[in-house]
């Protein structure tokens, strides 16, 4: 069935279409989310929360064939809520370092998250968007609701940063 | 002073990584739960609803009646034969299943029956029935849900077998999912039909009958740890009951972190190999999962149940699969003809490369547990990931040894290849037995 219909289904109310919509890209919702949350359980959280939103907002959704772009910004709004609330909530506990997939990431990334992180999050997540997830500017563009102009100079000052924070640790080479 | 390309590069490789971080399995759960819990339902025709209010209350009555019926009267679940193993034959003649028997017919006029329930402290064995009177019942979109739902708490799904019938109208399920809590009397389970641009759903009530819920037959903890150079094993527990044997263990490398960044290697264990041996028979593996974690590799097998007069009992653990991130690059043409490359120990060969309508095919051959877990071709200066591997075939050497042969895909053609393996996975070989005492 194609997404249209599928869509509008979805609009009716059928909570199951909903669900294998989102299903049927999982990889890519799963990998958006935990690029902002870094772990699994606040990664399904804010999809969670995303797809409350999609159900109680689907029919406001004019265009049927942008429910994907339309349904990521809402999952993007949804983590960095969820951040601002982790904010308020967690001081005492320092946030666990991003690990892949568990046990893949070593040393050199460790060091590249914790440049990474020494960023805006502005910065970190333009950077993010555009190497871990691979989405062309005009994707994040969409995706954040900027201009494609802001796009293409946040992400080259934002690996201008990174640049400069790797600066202090390797002097050679 | 990192470059601007070195940094780019490694943001890329970890790019690759973070868009294959696996989806948690529990995640489509997750989200009709969201759904379920917190979705507040939009206003929806009048008429709709009443008419699922007089469908449901029409399945109430039937089941209320066939419960009382059938429960007494047919002890045995019925039709299950082929699906259900020794154990479970036994425990069904003895009258351990607890009959349900509900249907409910669908507008197209297939139909779904929940036939039986089985329980005990590992499991839940749901029995049901799918009808299609056309005889296309496996192209039927029907399905049960992912949980049965009790008070306040769901029971997942874990996994399932069914079987078609010869003439295509009838397939027999029996699906596990996790056992209910003691409190739950009463369970509720839906079912799901989805047809191009329509979807229906039932959702079927019933009531556990507790005397025959069955308890453990033998739980224990293992504690036993074995390692080799690169791998440790440690199995945590064995929790048997009449239906099946559940083994719980974990994975990880024997190496730290420090040590493993001198090596310039990094290896994560992947996979584990082992069987379940009572009174010097293999038992047959019934599921197997893994979870991952900050700590480690979590695994849950299962198997048959152990047999009544349980004599020996042992783990025979055959090996444990490594992925090894390495750094191979490898200049390669059309005039390459089975080169071998060693990498960690390990021979691949690489029989030929050819071009074929704006694509370049590389055909490997290695040891049939070895695989290039992570590969891309530099064609022309250009990064080109691997599409998919085709034509995949078993050889066997002049030394005897089993080679598999397969071909790389990558969907660009150039005149200057370099091959690049970024990371190897094979088995480390433990072949060792540990004995489990019973006491």
């Amino acid at each position: 069935m194609d997404i249209e219909k599928r869509v509008k289904e979805a609009k009716q109310g059928n909570k199951e279409v909903l669900v294998s919509l989102i299903m049927d890209k999982k990889q890519e919702y799963y990998s958006l989310a935990y690029a902002y949350m870094k772990n699994q359980e606040d990664a399904m959280d804010a999809m969670a929360d995303m797809i409350v939103i999609l159900y109680e907002g689907l029919h406001q959704l004019k265009k049927e064939t942008s429910f994907y772009s339309w349904s990521k910004t809402i999952l993007v709004n949804c983590c960095k809520k969820q951040l601002k609330r982790k904010k308020r909530l967690i001081n005492f506990n320092n946030v666990e370092e991003a690990t892949s997939g568990g046990l893949g990431l070593v040393e050199e990334q460790l060091l590249l998250e914790r440049h990474l992180s020494s960023l805006s999050t502005d910065h970190q997540e333009i950077i993010k968007l555009r190497y871990y997830l691979d989405f062309d500017y005009n994707t994040i563009a969409e995706l954040l609701k900027i201009p494609v102009g802001t796009v293409k100079s946040r992400l080259s000052i934002g690996l201008r940063k990174l640049k400069e924070s790797y600066g202090g640790d390797f002097n050679e080479g | 002073m990192k470059d601007n390309n070195e940094i780019e590069e490694l943001l890329r490789a970890k790019g690759e990584k973070h868009r294959e971080i696996p989806v948690p399995e529990n995640l489509e759960t997750r989200l009709h739960n969201a759904l379920e819990e917190r979705g507040v339902p939009r206003k929806k025709r009048q008429g709709n609803r009443f008419f699922k209010a007089v469908a449901m209350l029409l399945i109430t009555i039937i089941i209320g009646y066939n419960f009382n019926t059938l429960a007494y009267y047919g002890k045995r679940i019925i039709g299950y034969d082929n699906i259900m193993n020794t154990a479970l034959k036994e425990l069904n003649n003895l009258g351990k299943g607890q009959i349900i028997d509900m249907s409910h017919t669908f507008e197209d006029g297939s139909s779904v029956t929940l036939d039986a329930v089985m329980i005990d402290e590992n499991q839940m064995l749901i029995f049901y029935t799918i009808k299609d009177p056309k005889g296309a019942a496996a192209d039927l979109n029907l399905r049960a849900d992912h949980f049965v739902k009790g008070l306040g708490r769901r029971y997942v799904a874990k996994h399932g077998q069914g079987e078609i019938s010869e003439d295509g109208t009838e397939i027999r399920w029996v699906s596990s999912y996790a056992p209910p809590g003691f409190w739950d009397r009463s369970l509720s389970l839906k079912f799901f039909l989805q047809e191009d641009g329509h979807s229906e759903e039932t959702e079927m009530v019933f009531k556990i009958d507790r005397e025959k819920a069955m308890g453990a037959t033998l739980k224990k903890s293992l504690n036993i740890a074995i390692k080799q150079k690169e791998t440790k094993v440690q199995f945590n527990t064995i929790s048997a009951s009449p239906t099946n044997t559940v083994i719980e263990g974990k994975l990880q490398n024997t190496l730290e972190l420090l040590k493993d960044h001198i090596m310039g290697e990094r290896l994560r264990p992947k996979a584990i190999e082992f069987s379940l041996i009572a009174n010097g028979e293999v038992l047959r593996q019934q599921a197997g999962g893994m979870s991952t974690n900050e700590k480690g590799i979590s695994f849950r097998w299962e198997f048959d149940a152990l047999p009544k007069d349980l004599k020996s009992l042992a783990l025979q653990i055959d090996s444990v699969t490594v992925d090894h991130d390495v750094d191979v690059s490898l200049s390669i043409d059309e005039t390459t003809k089975e080169k071998t490359l060693e990498i960690l120990g390990q021979n691949i060969v690489i029989n030929q490369l050819y071009k074929e309508e704006g694509a370049t095919h590389i055909t490997i051959s290695s040891q049939e547990d070895v695989l290039l877990s992570r590969v891309y071709l530099m064609v022309d200066g250009k990064r080109v990931s691997l599409k998919n591997t085709t034509m995949e075939d078993h050889i066997k050497t002049e030394s005897g040894e089993i080679f598999f042969t397969r071909t790389l895909n990558f969907p660009e053609e150039g005149e200057e290849y370099q091959f690049i393996i970024k990371s190897i996975s094979f088995m480390e070989k433990y072949n060792e037995t540990i004995d489990i005492l019973i006491d």
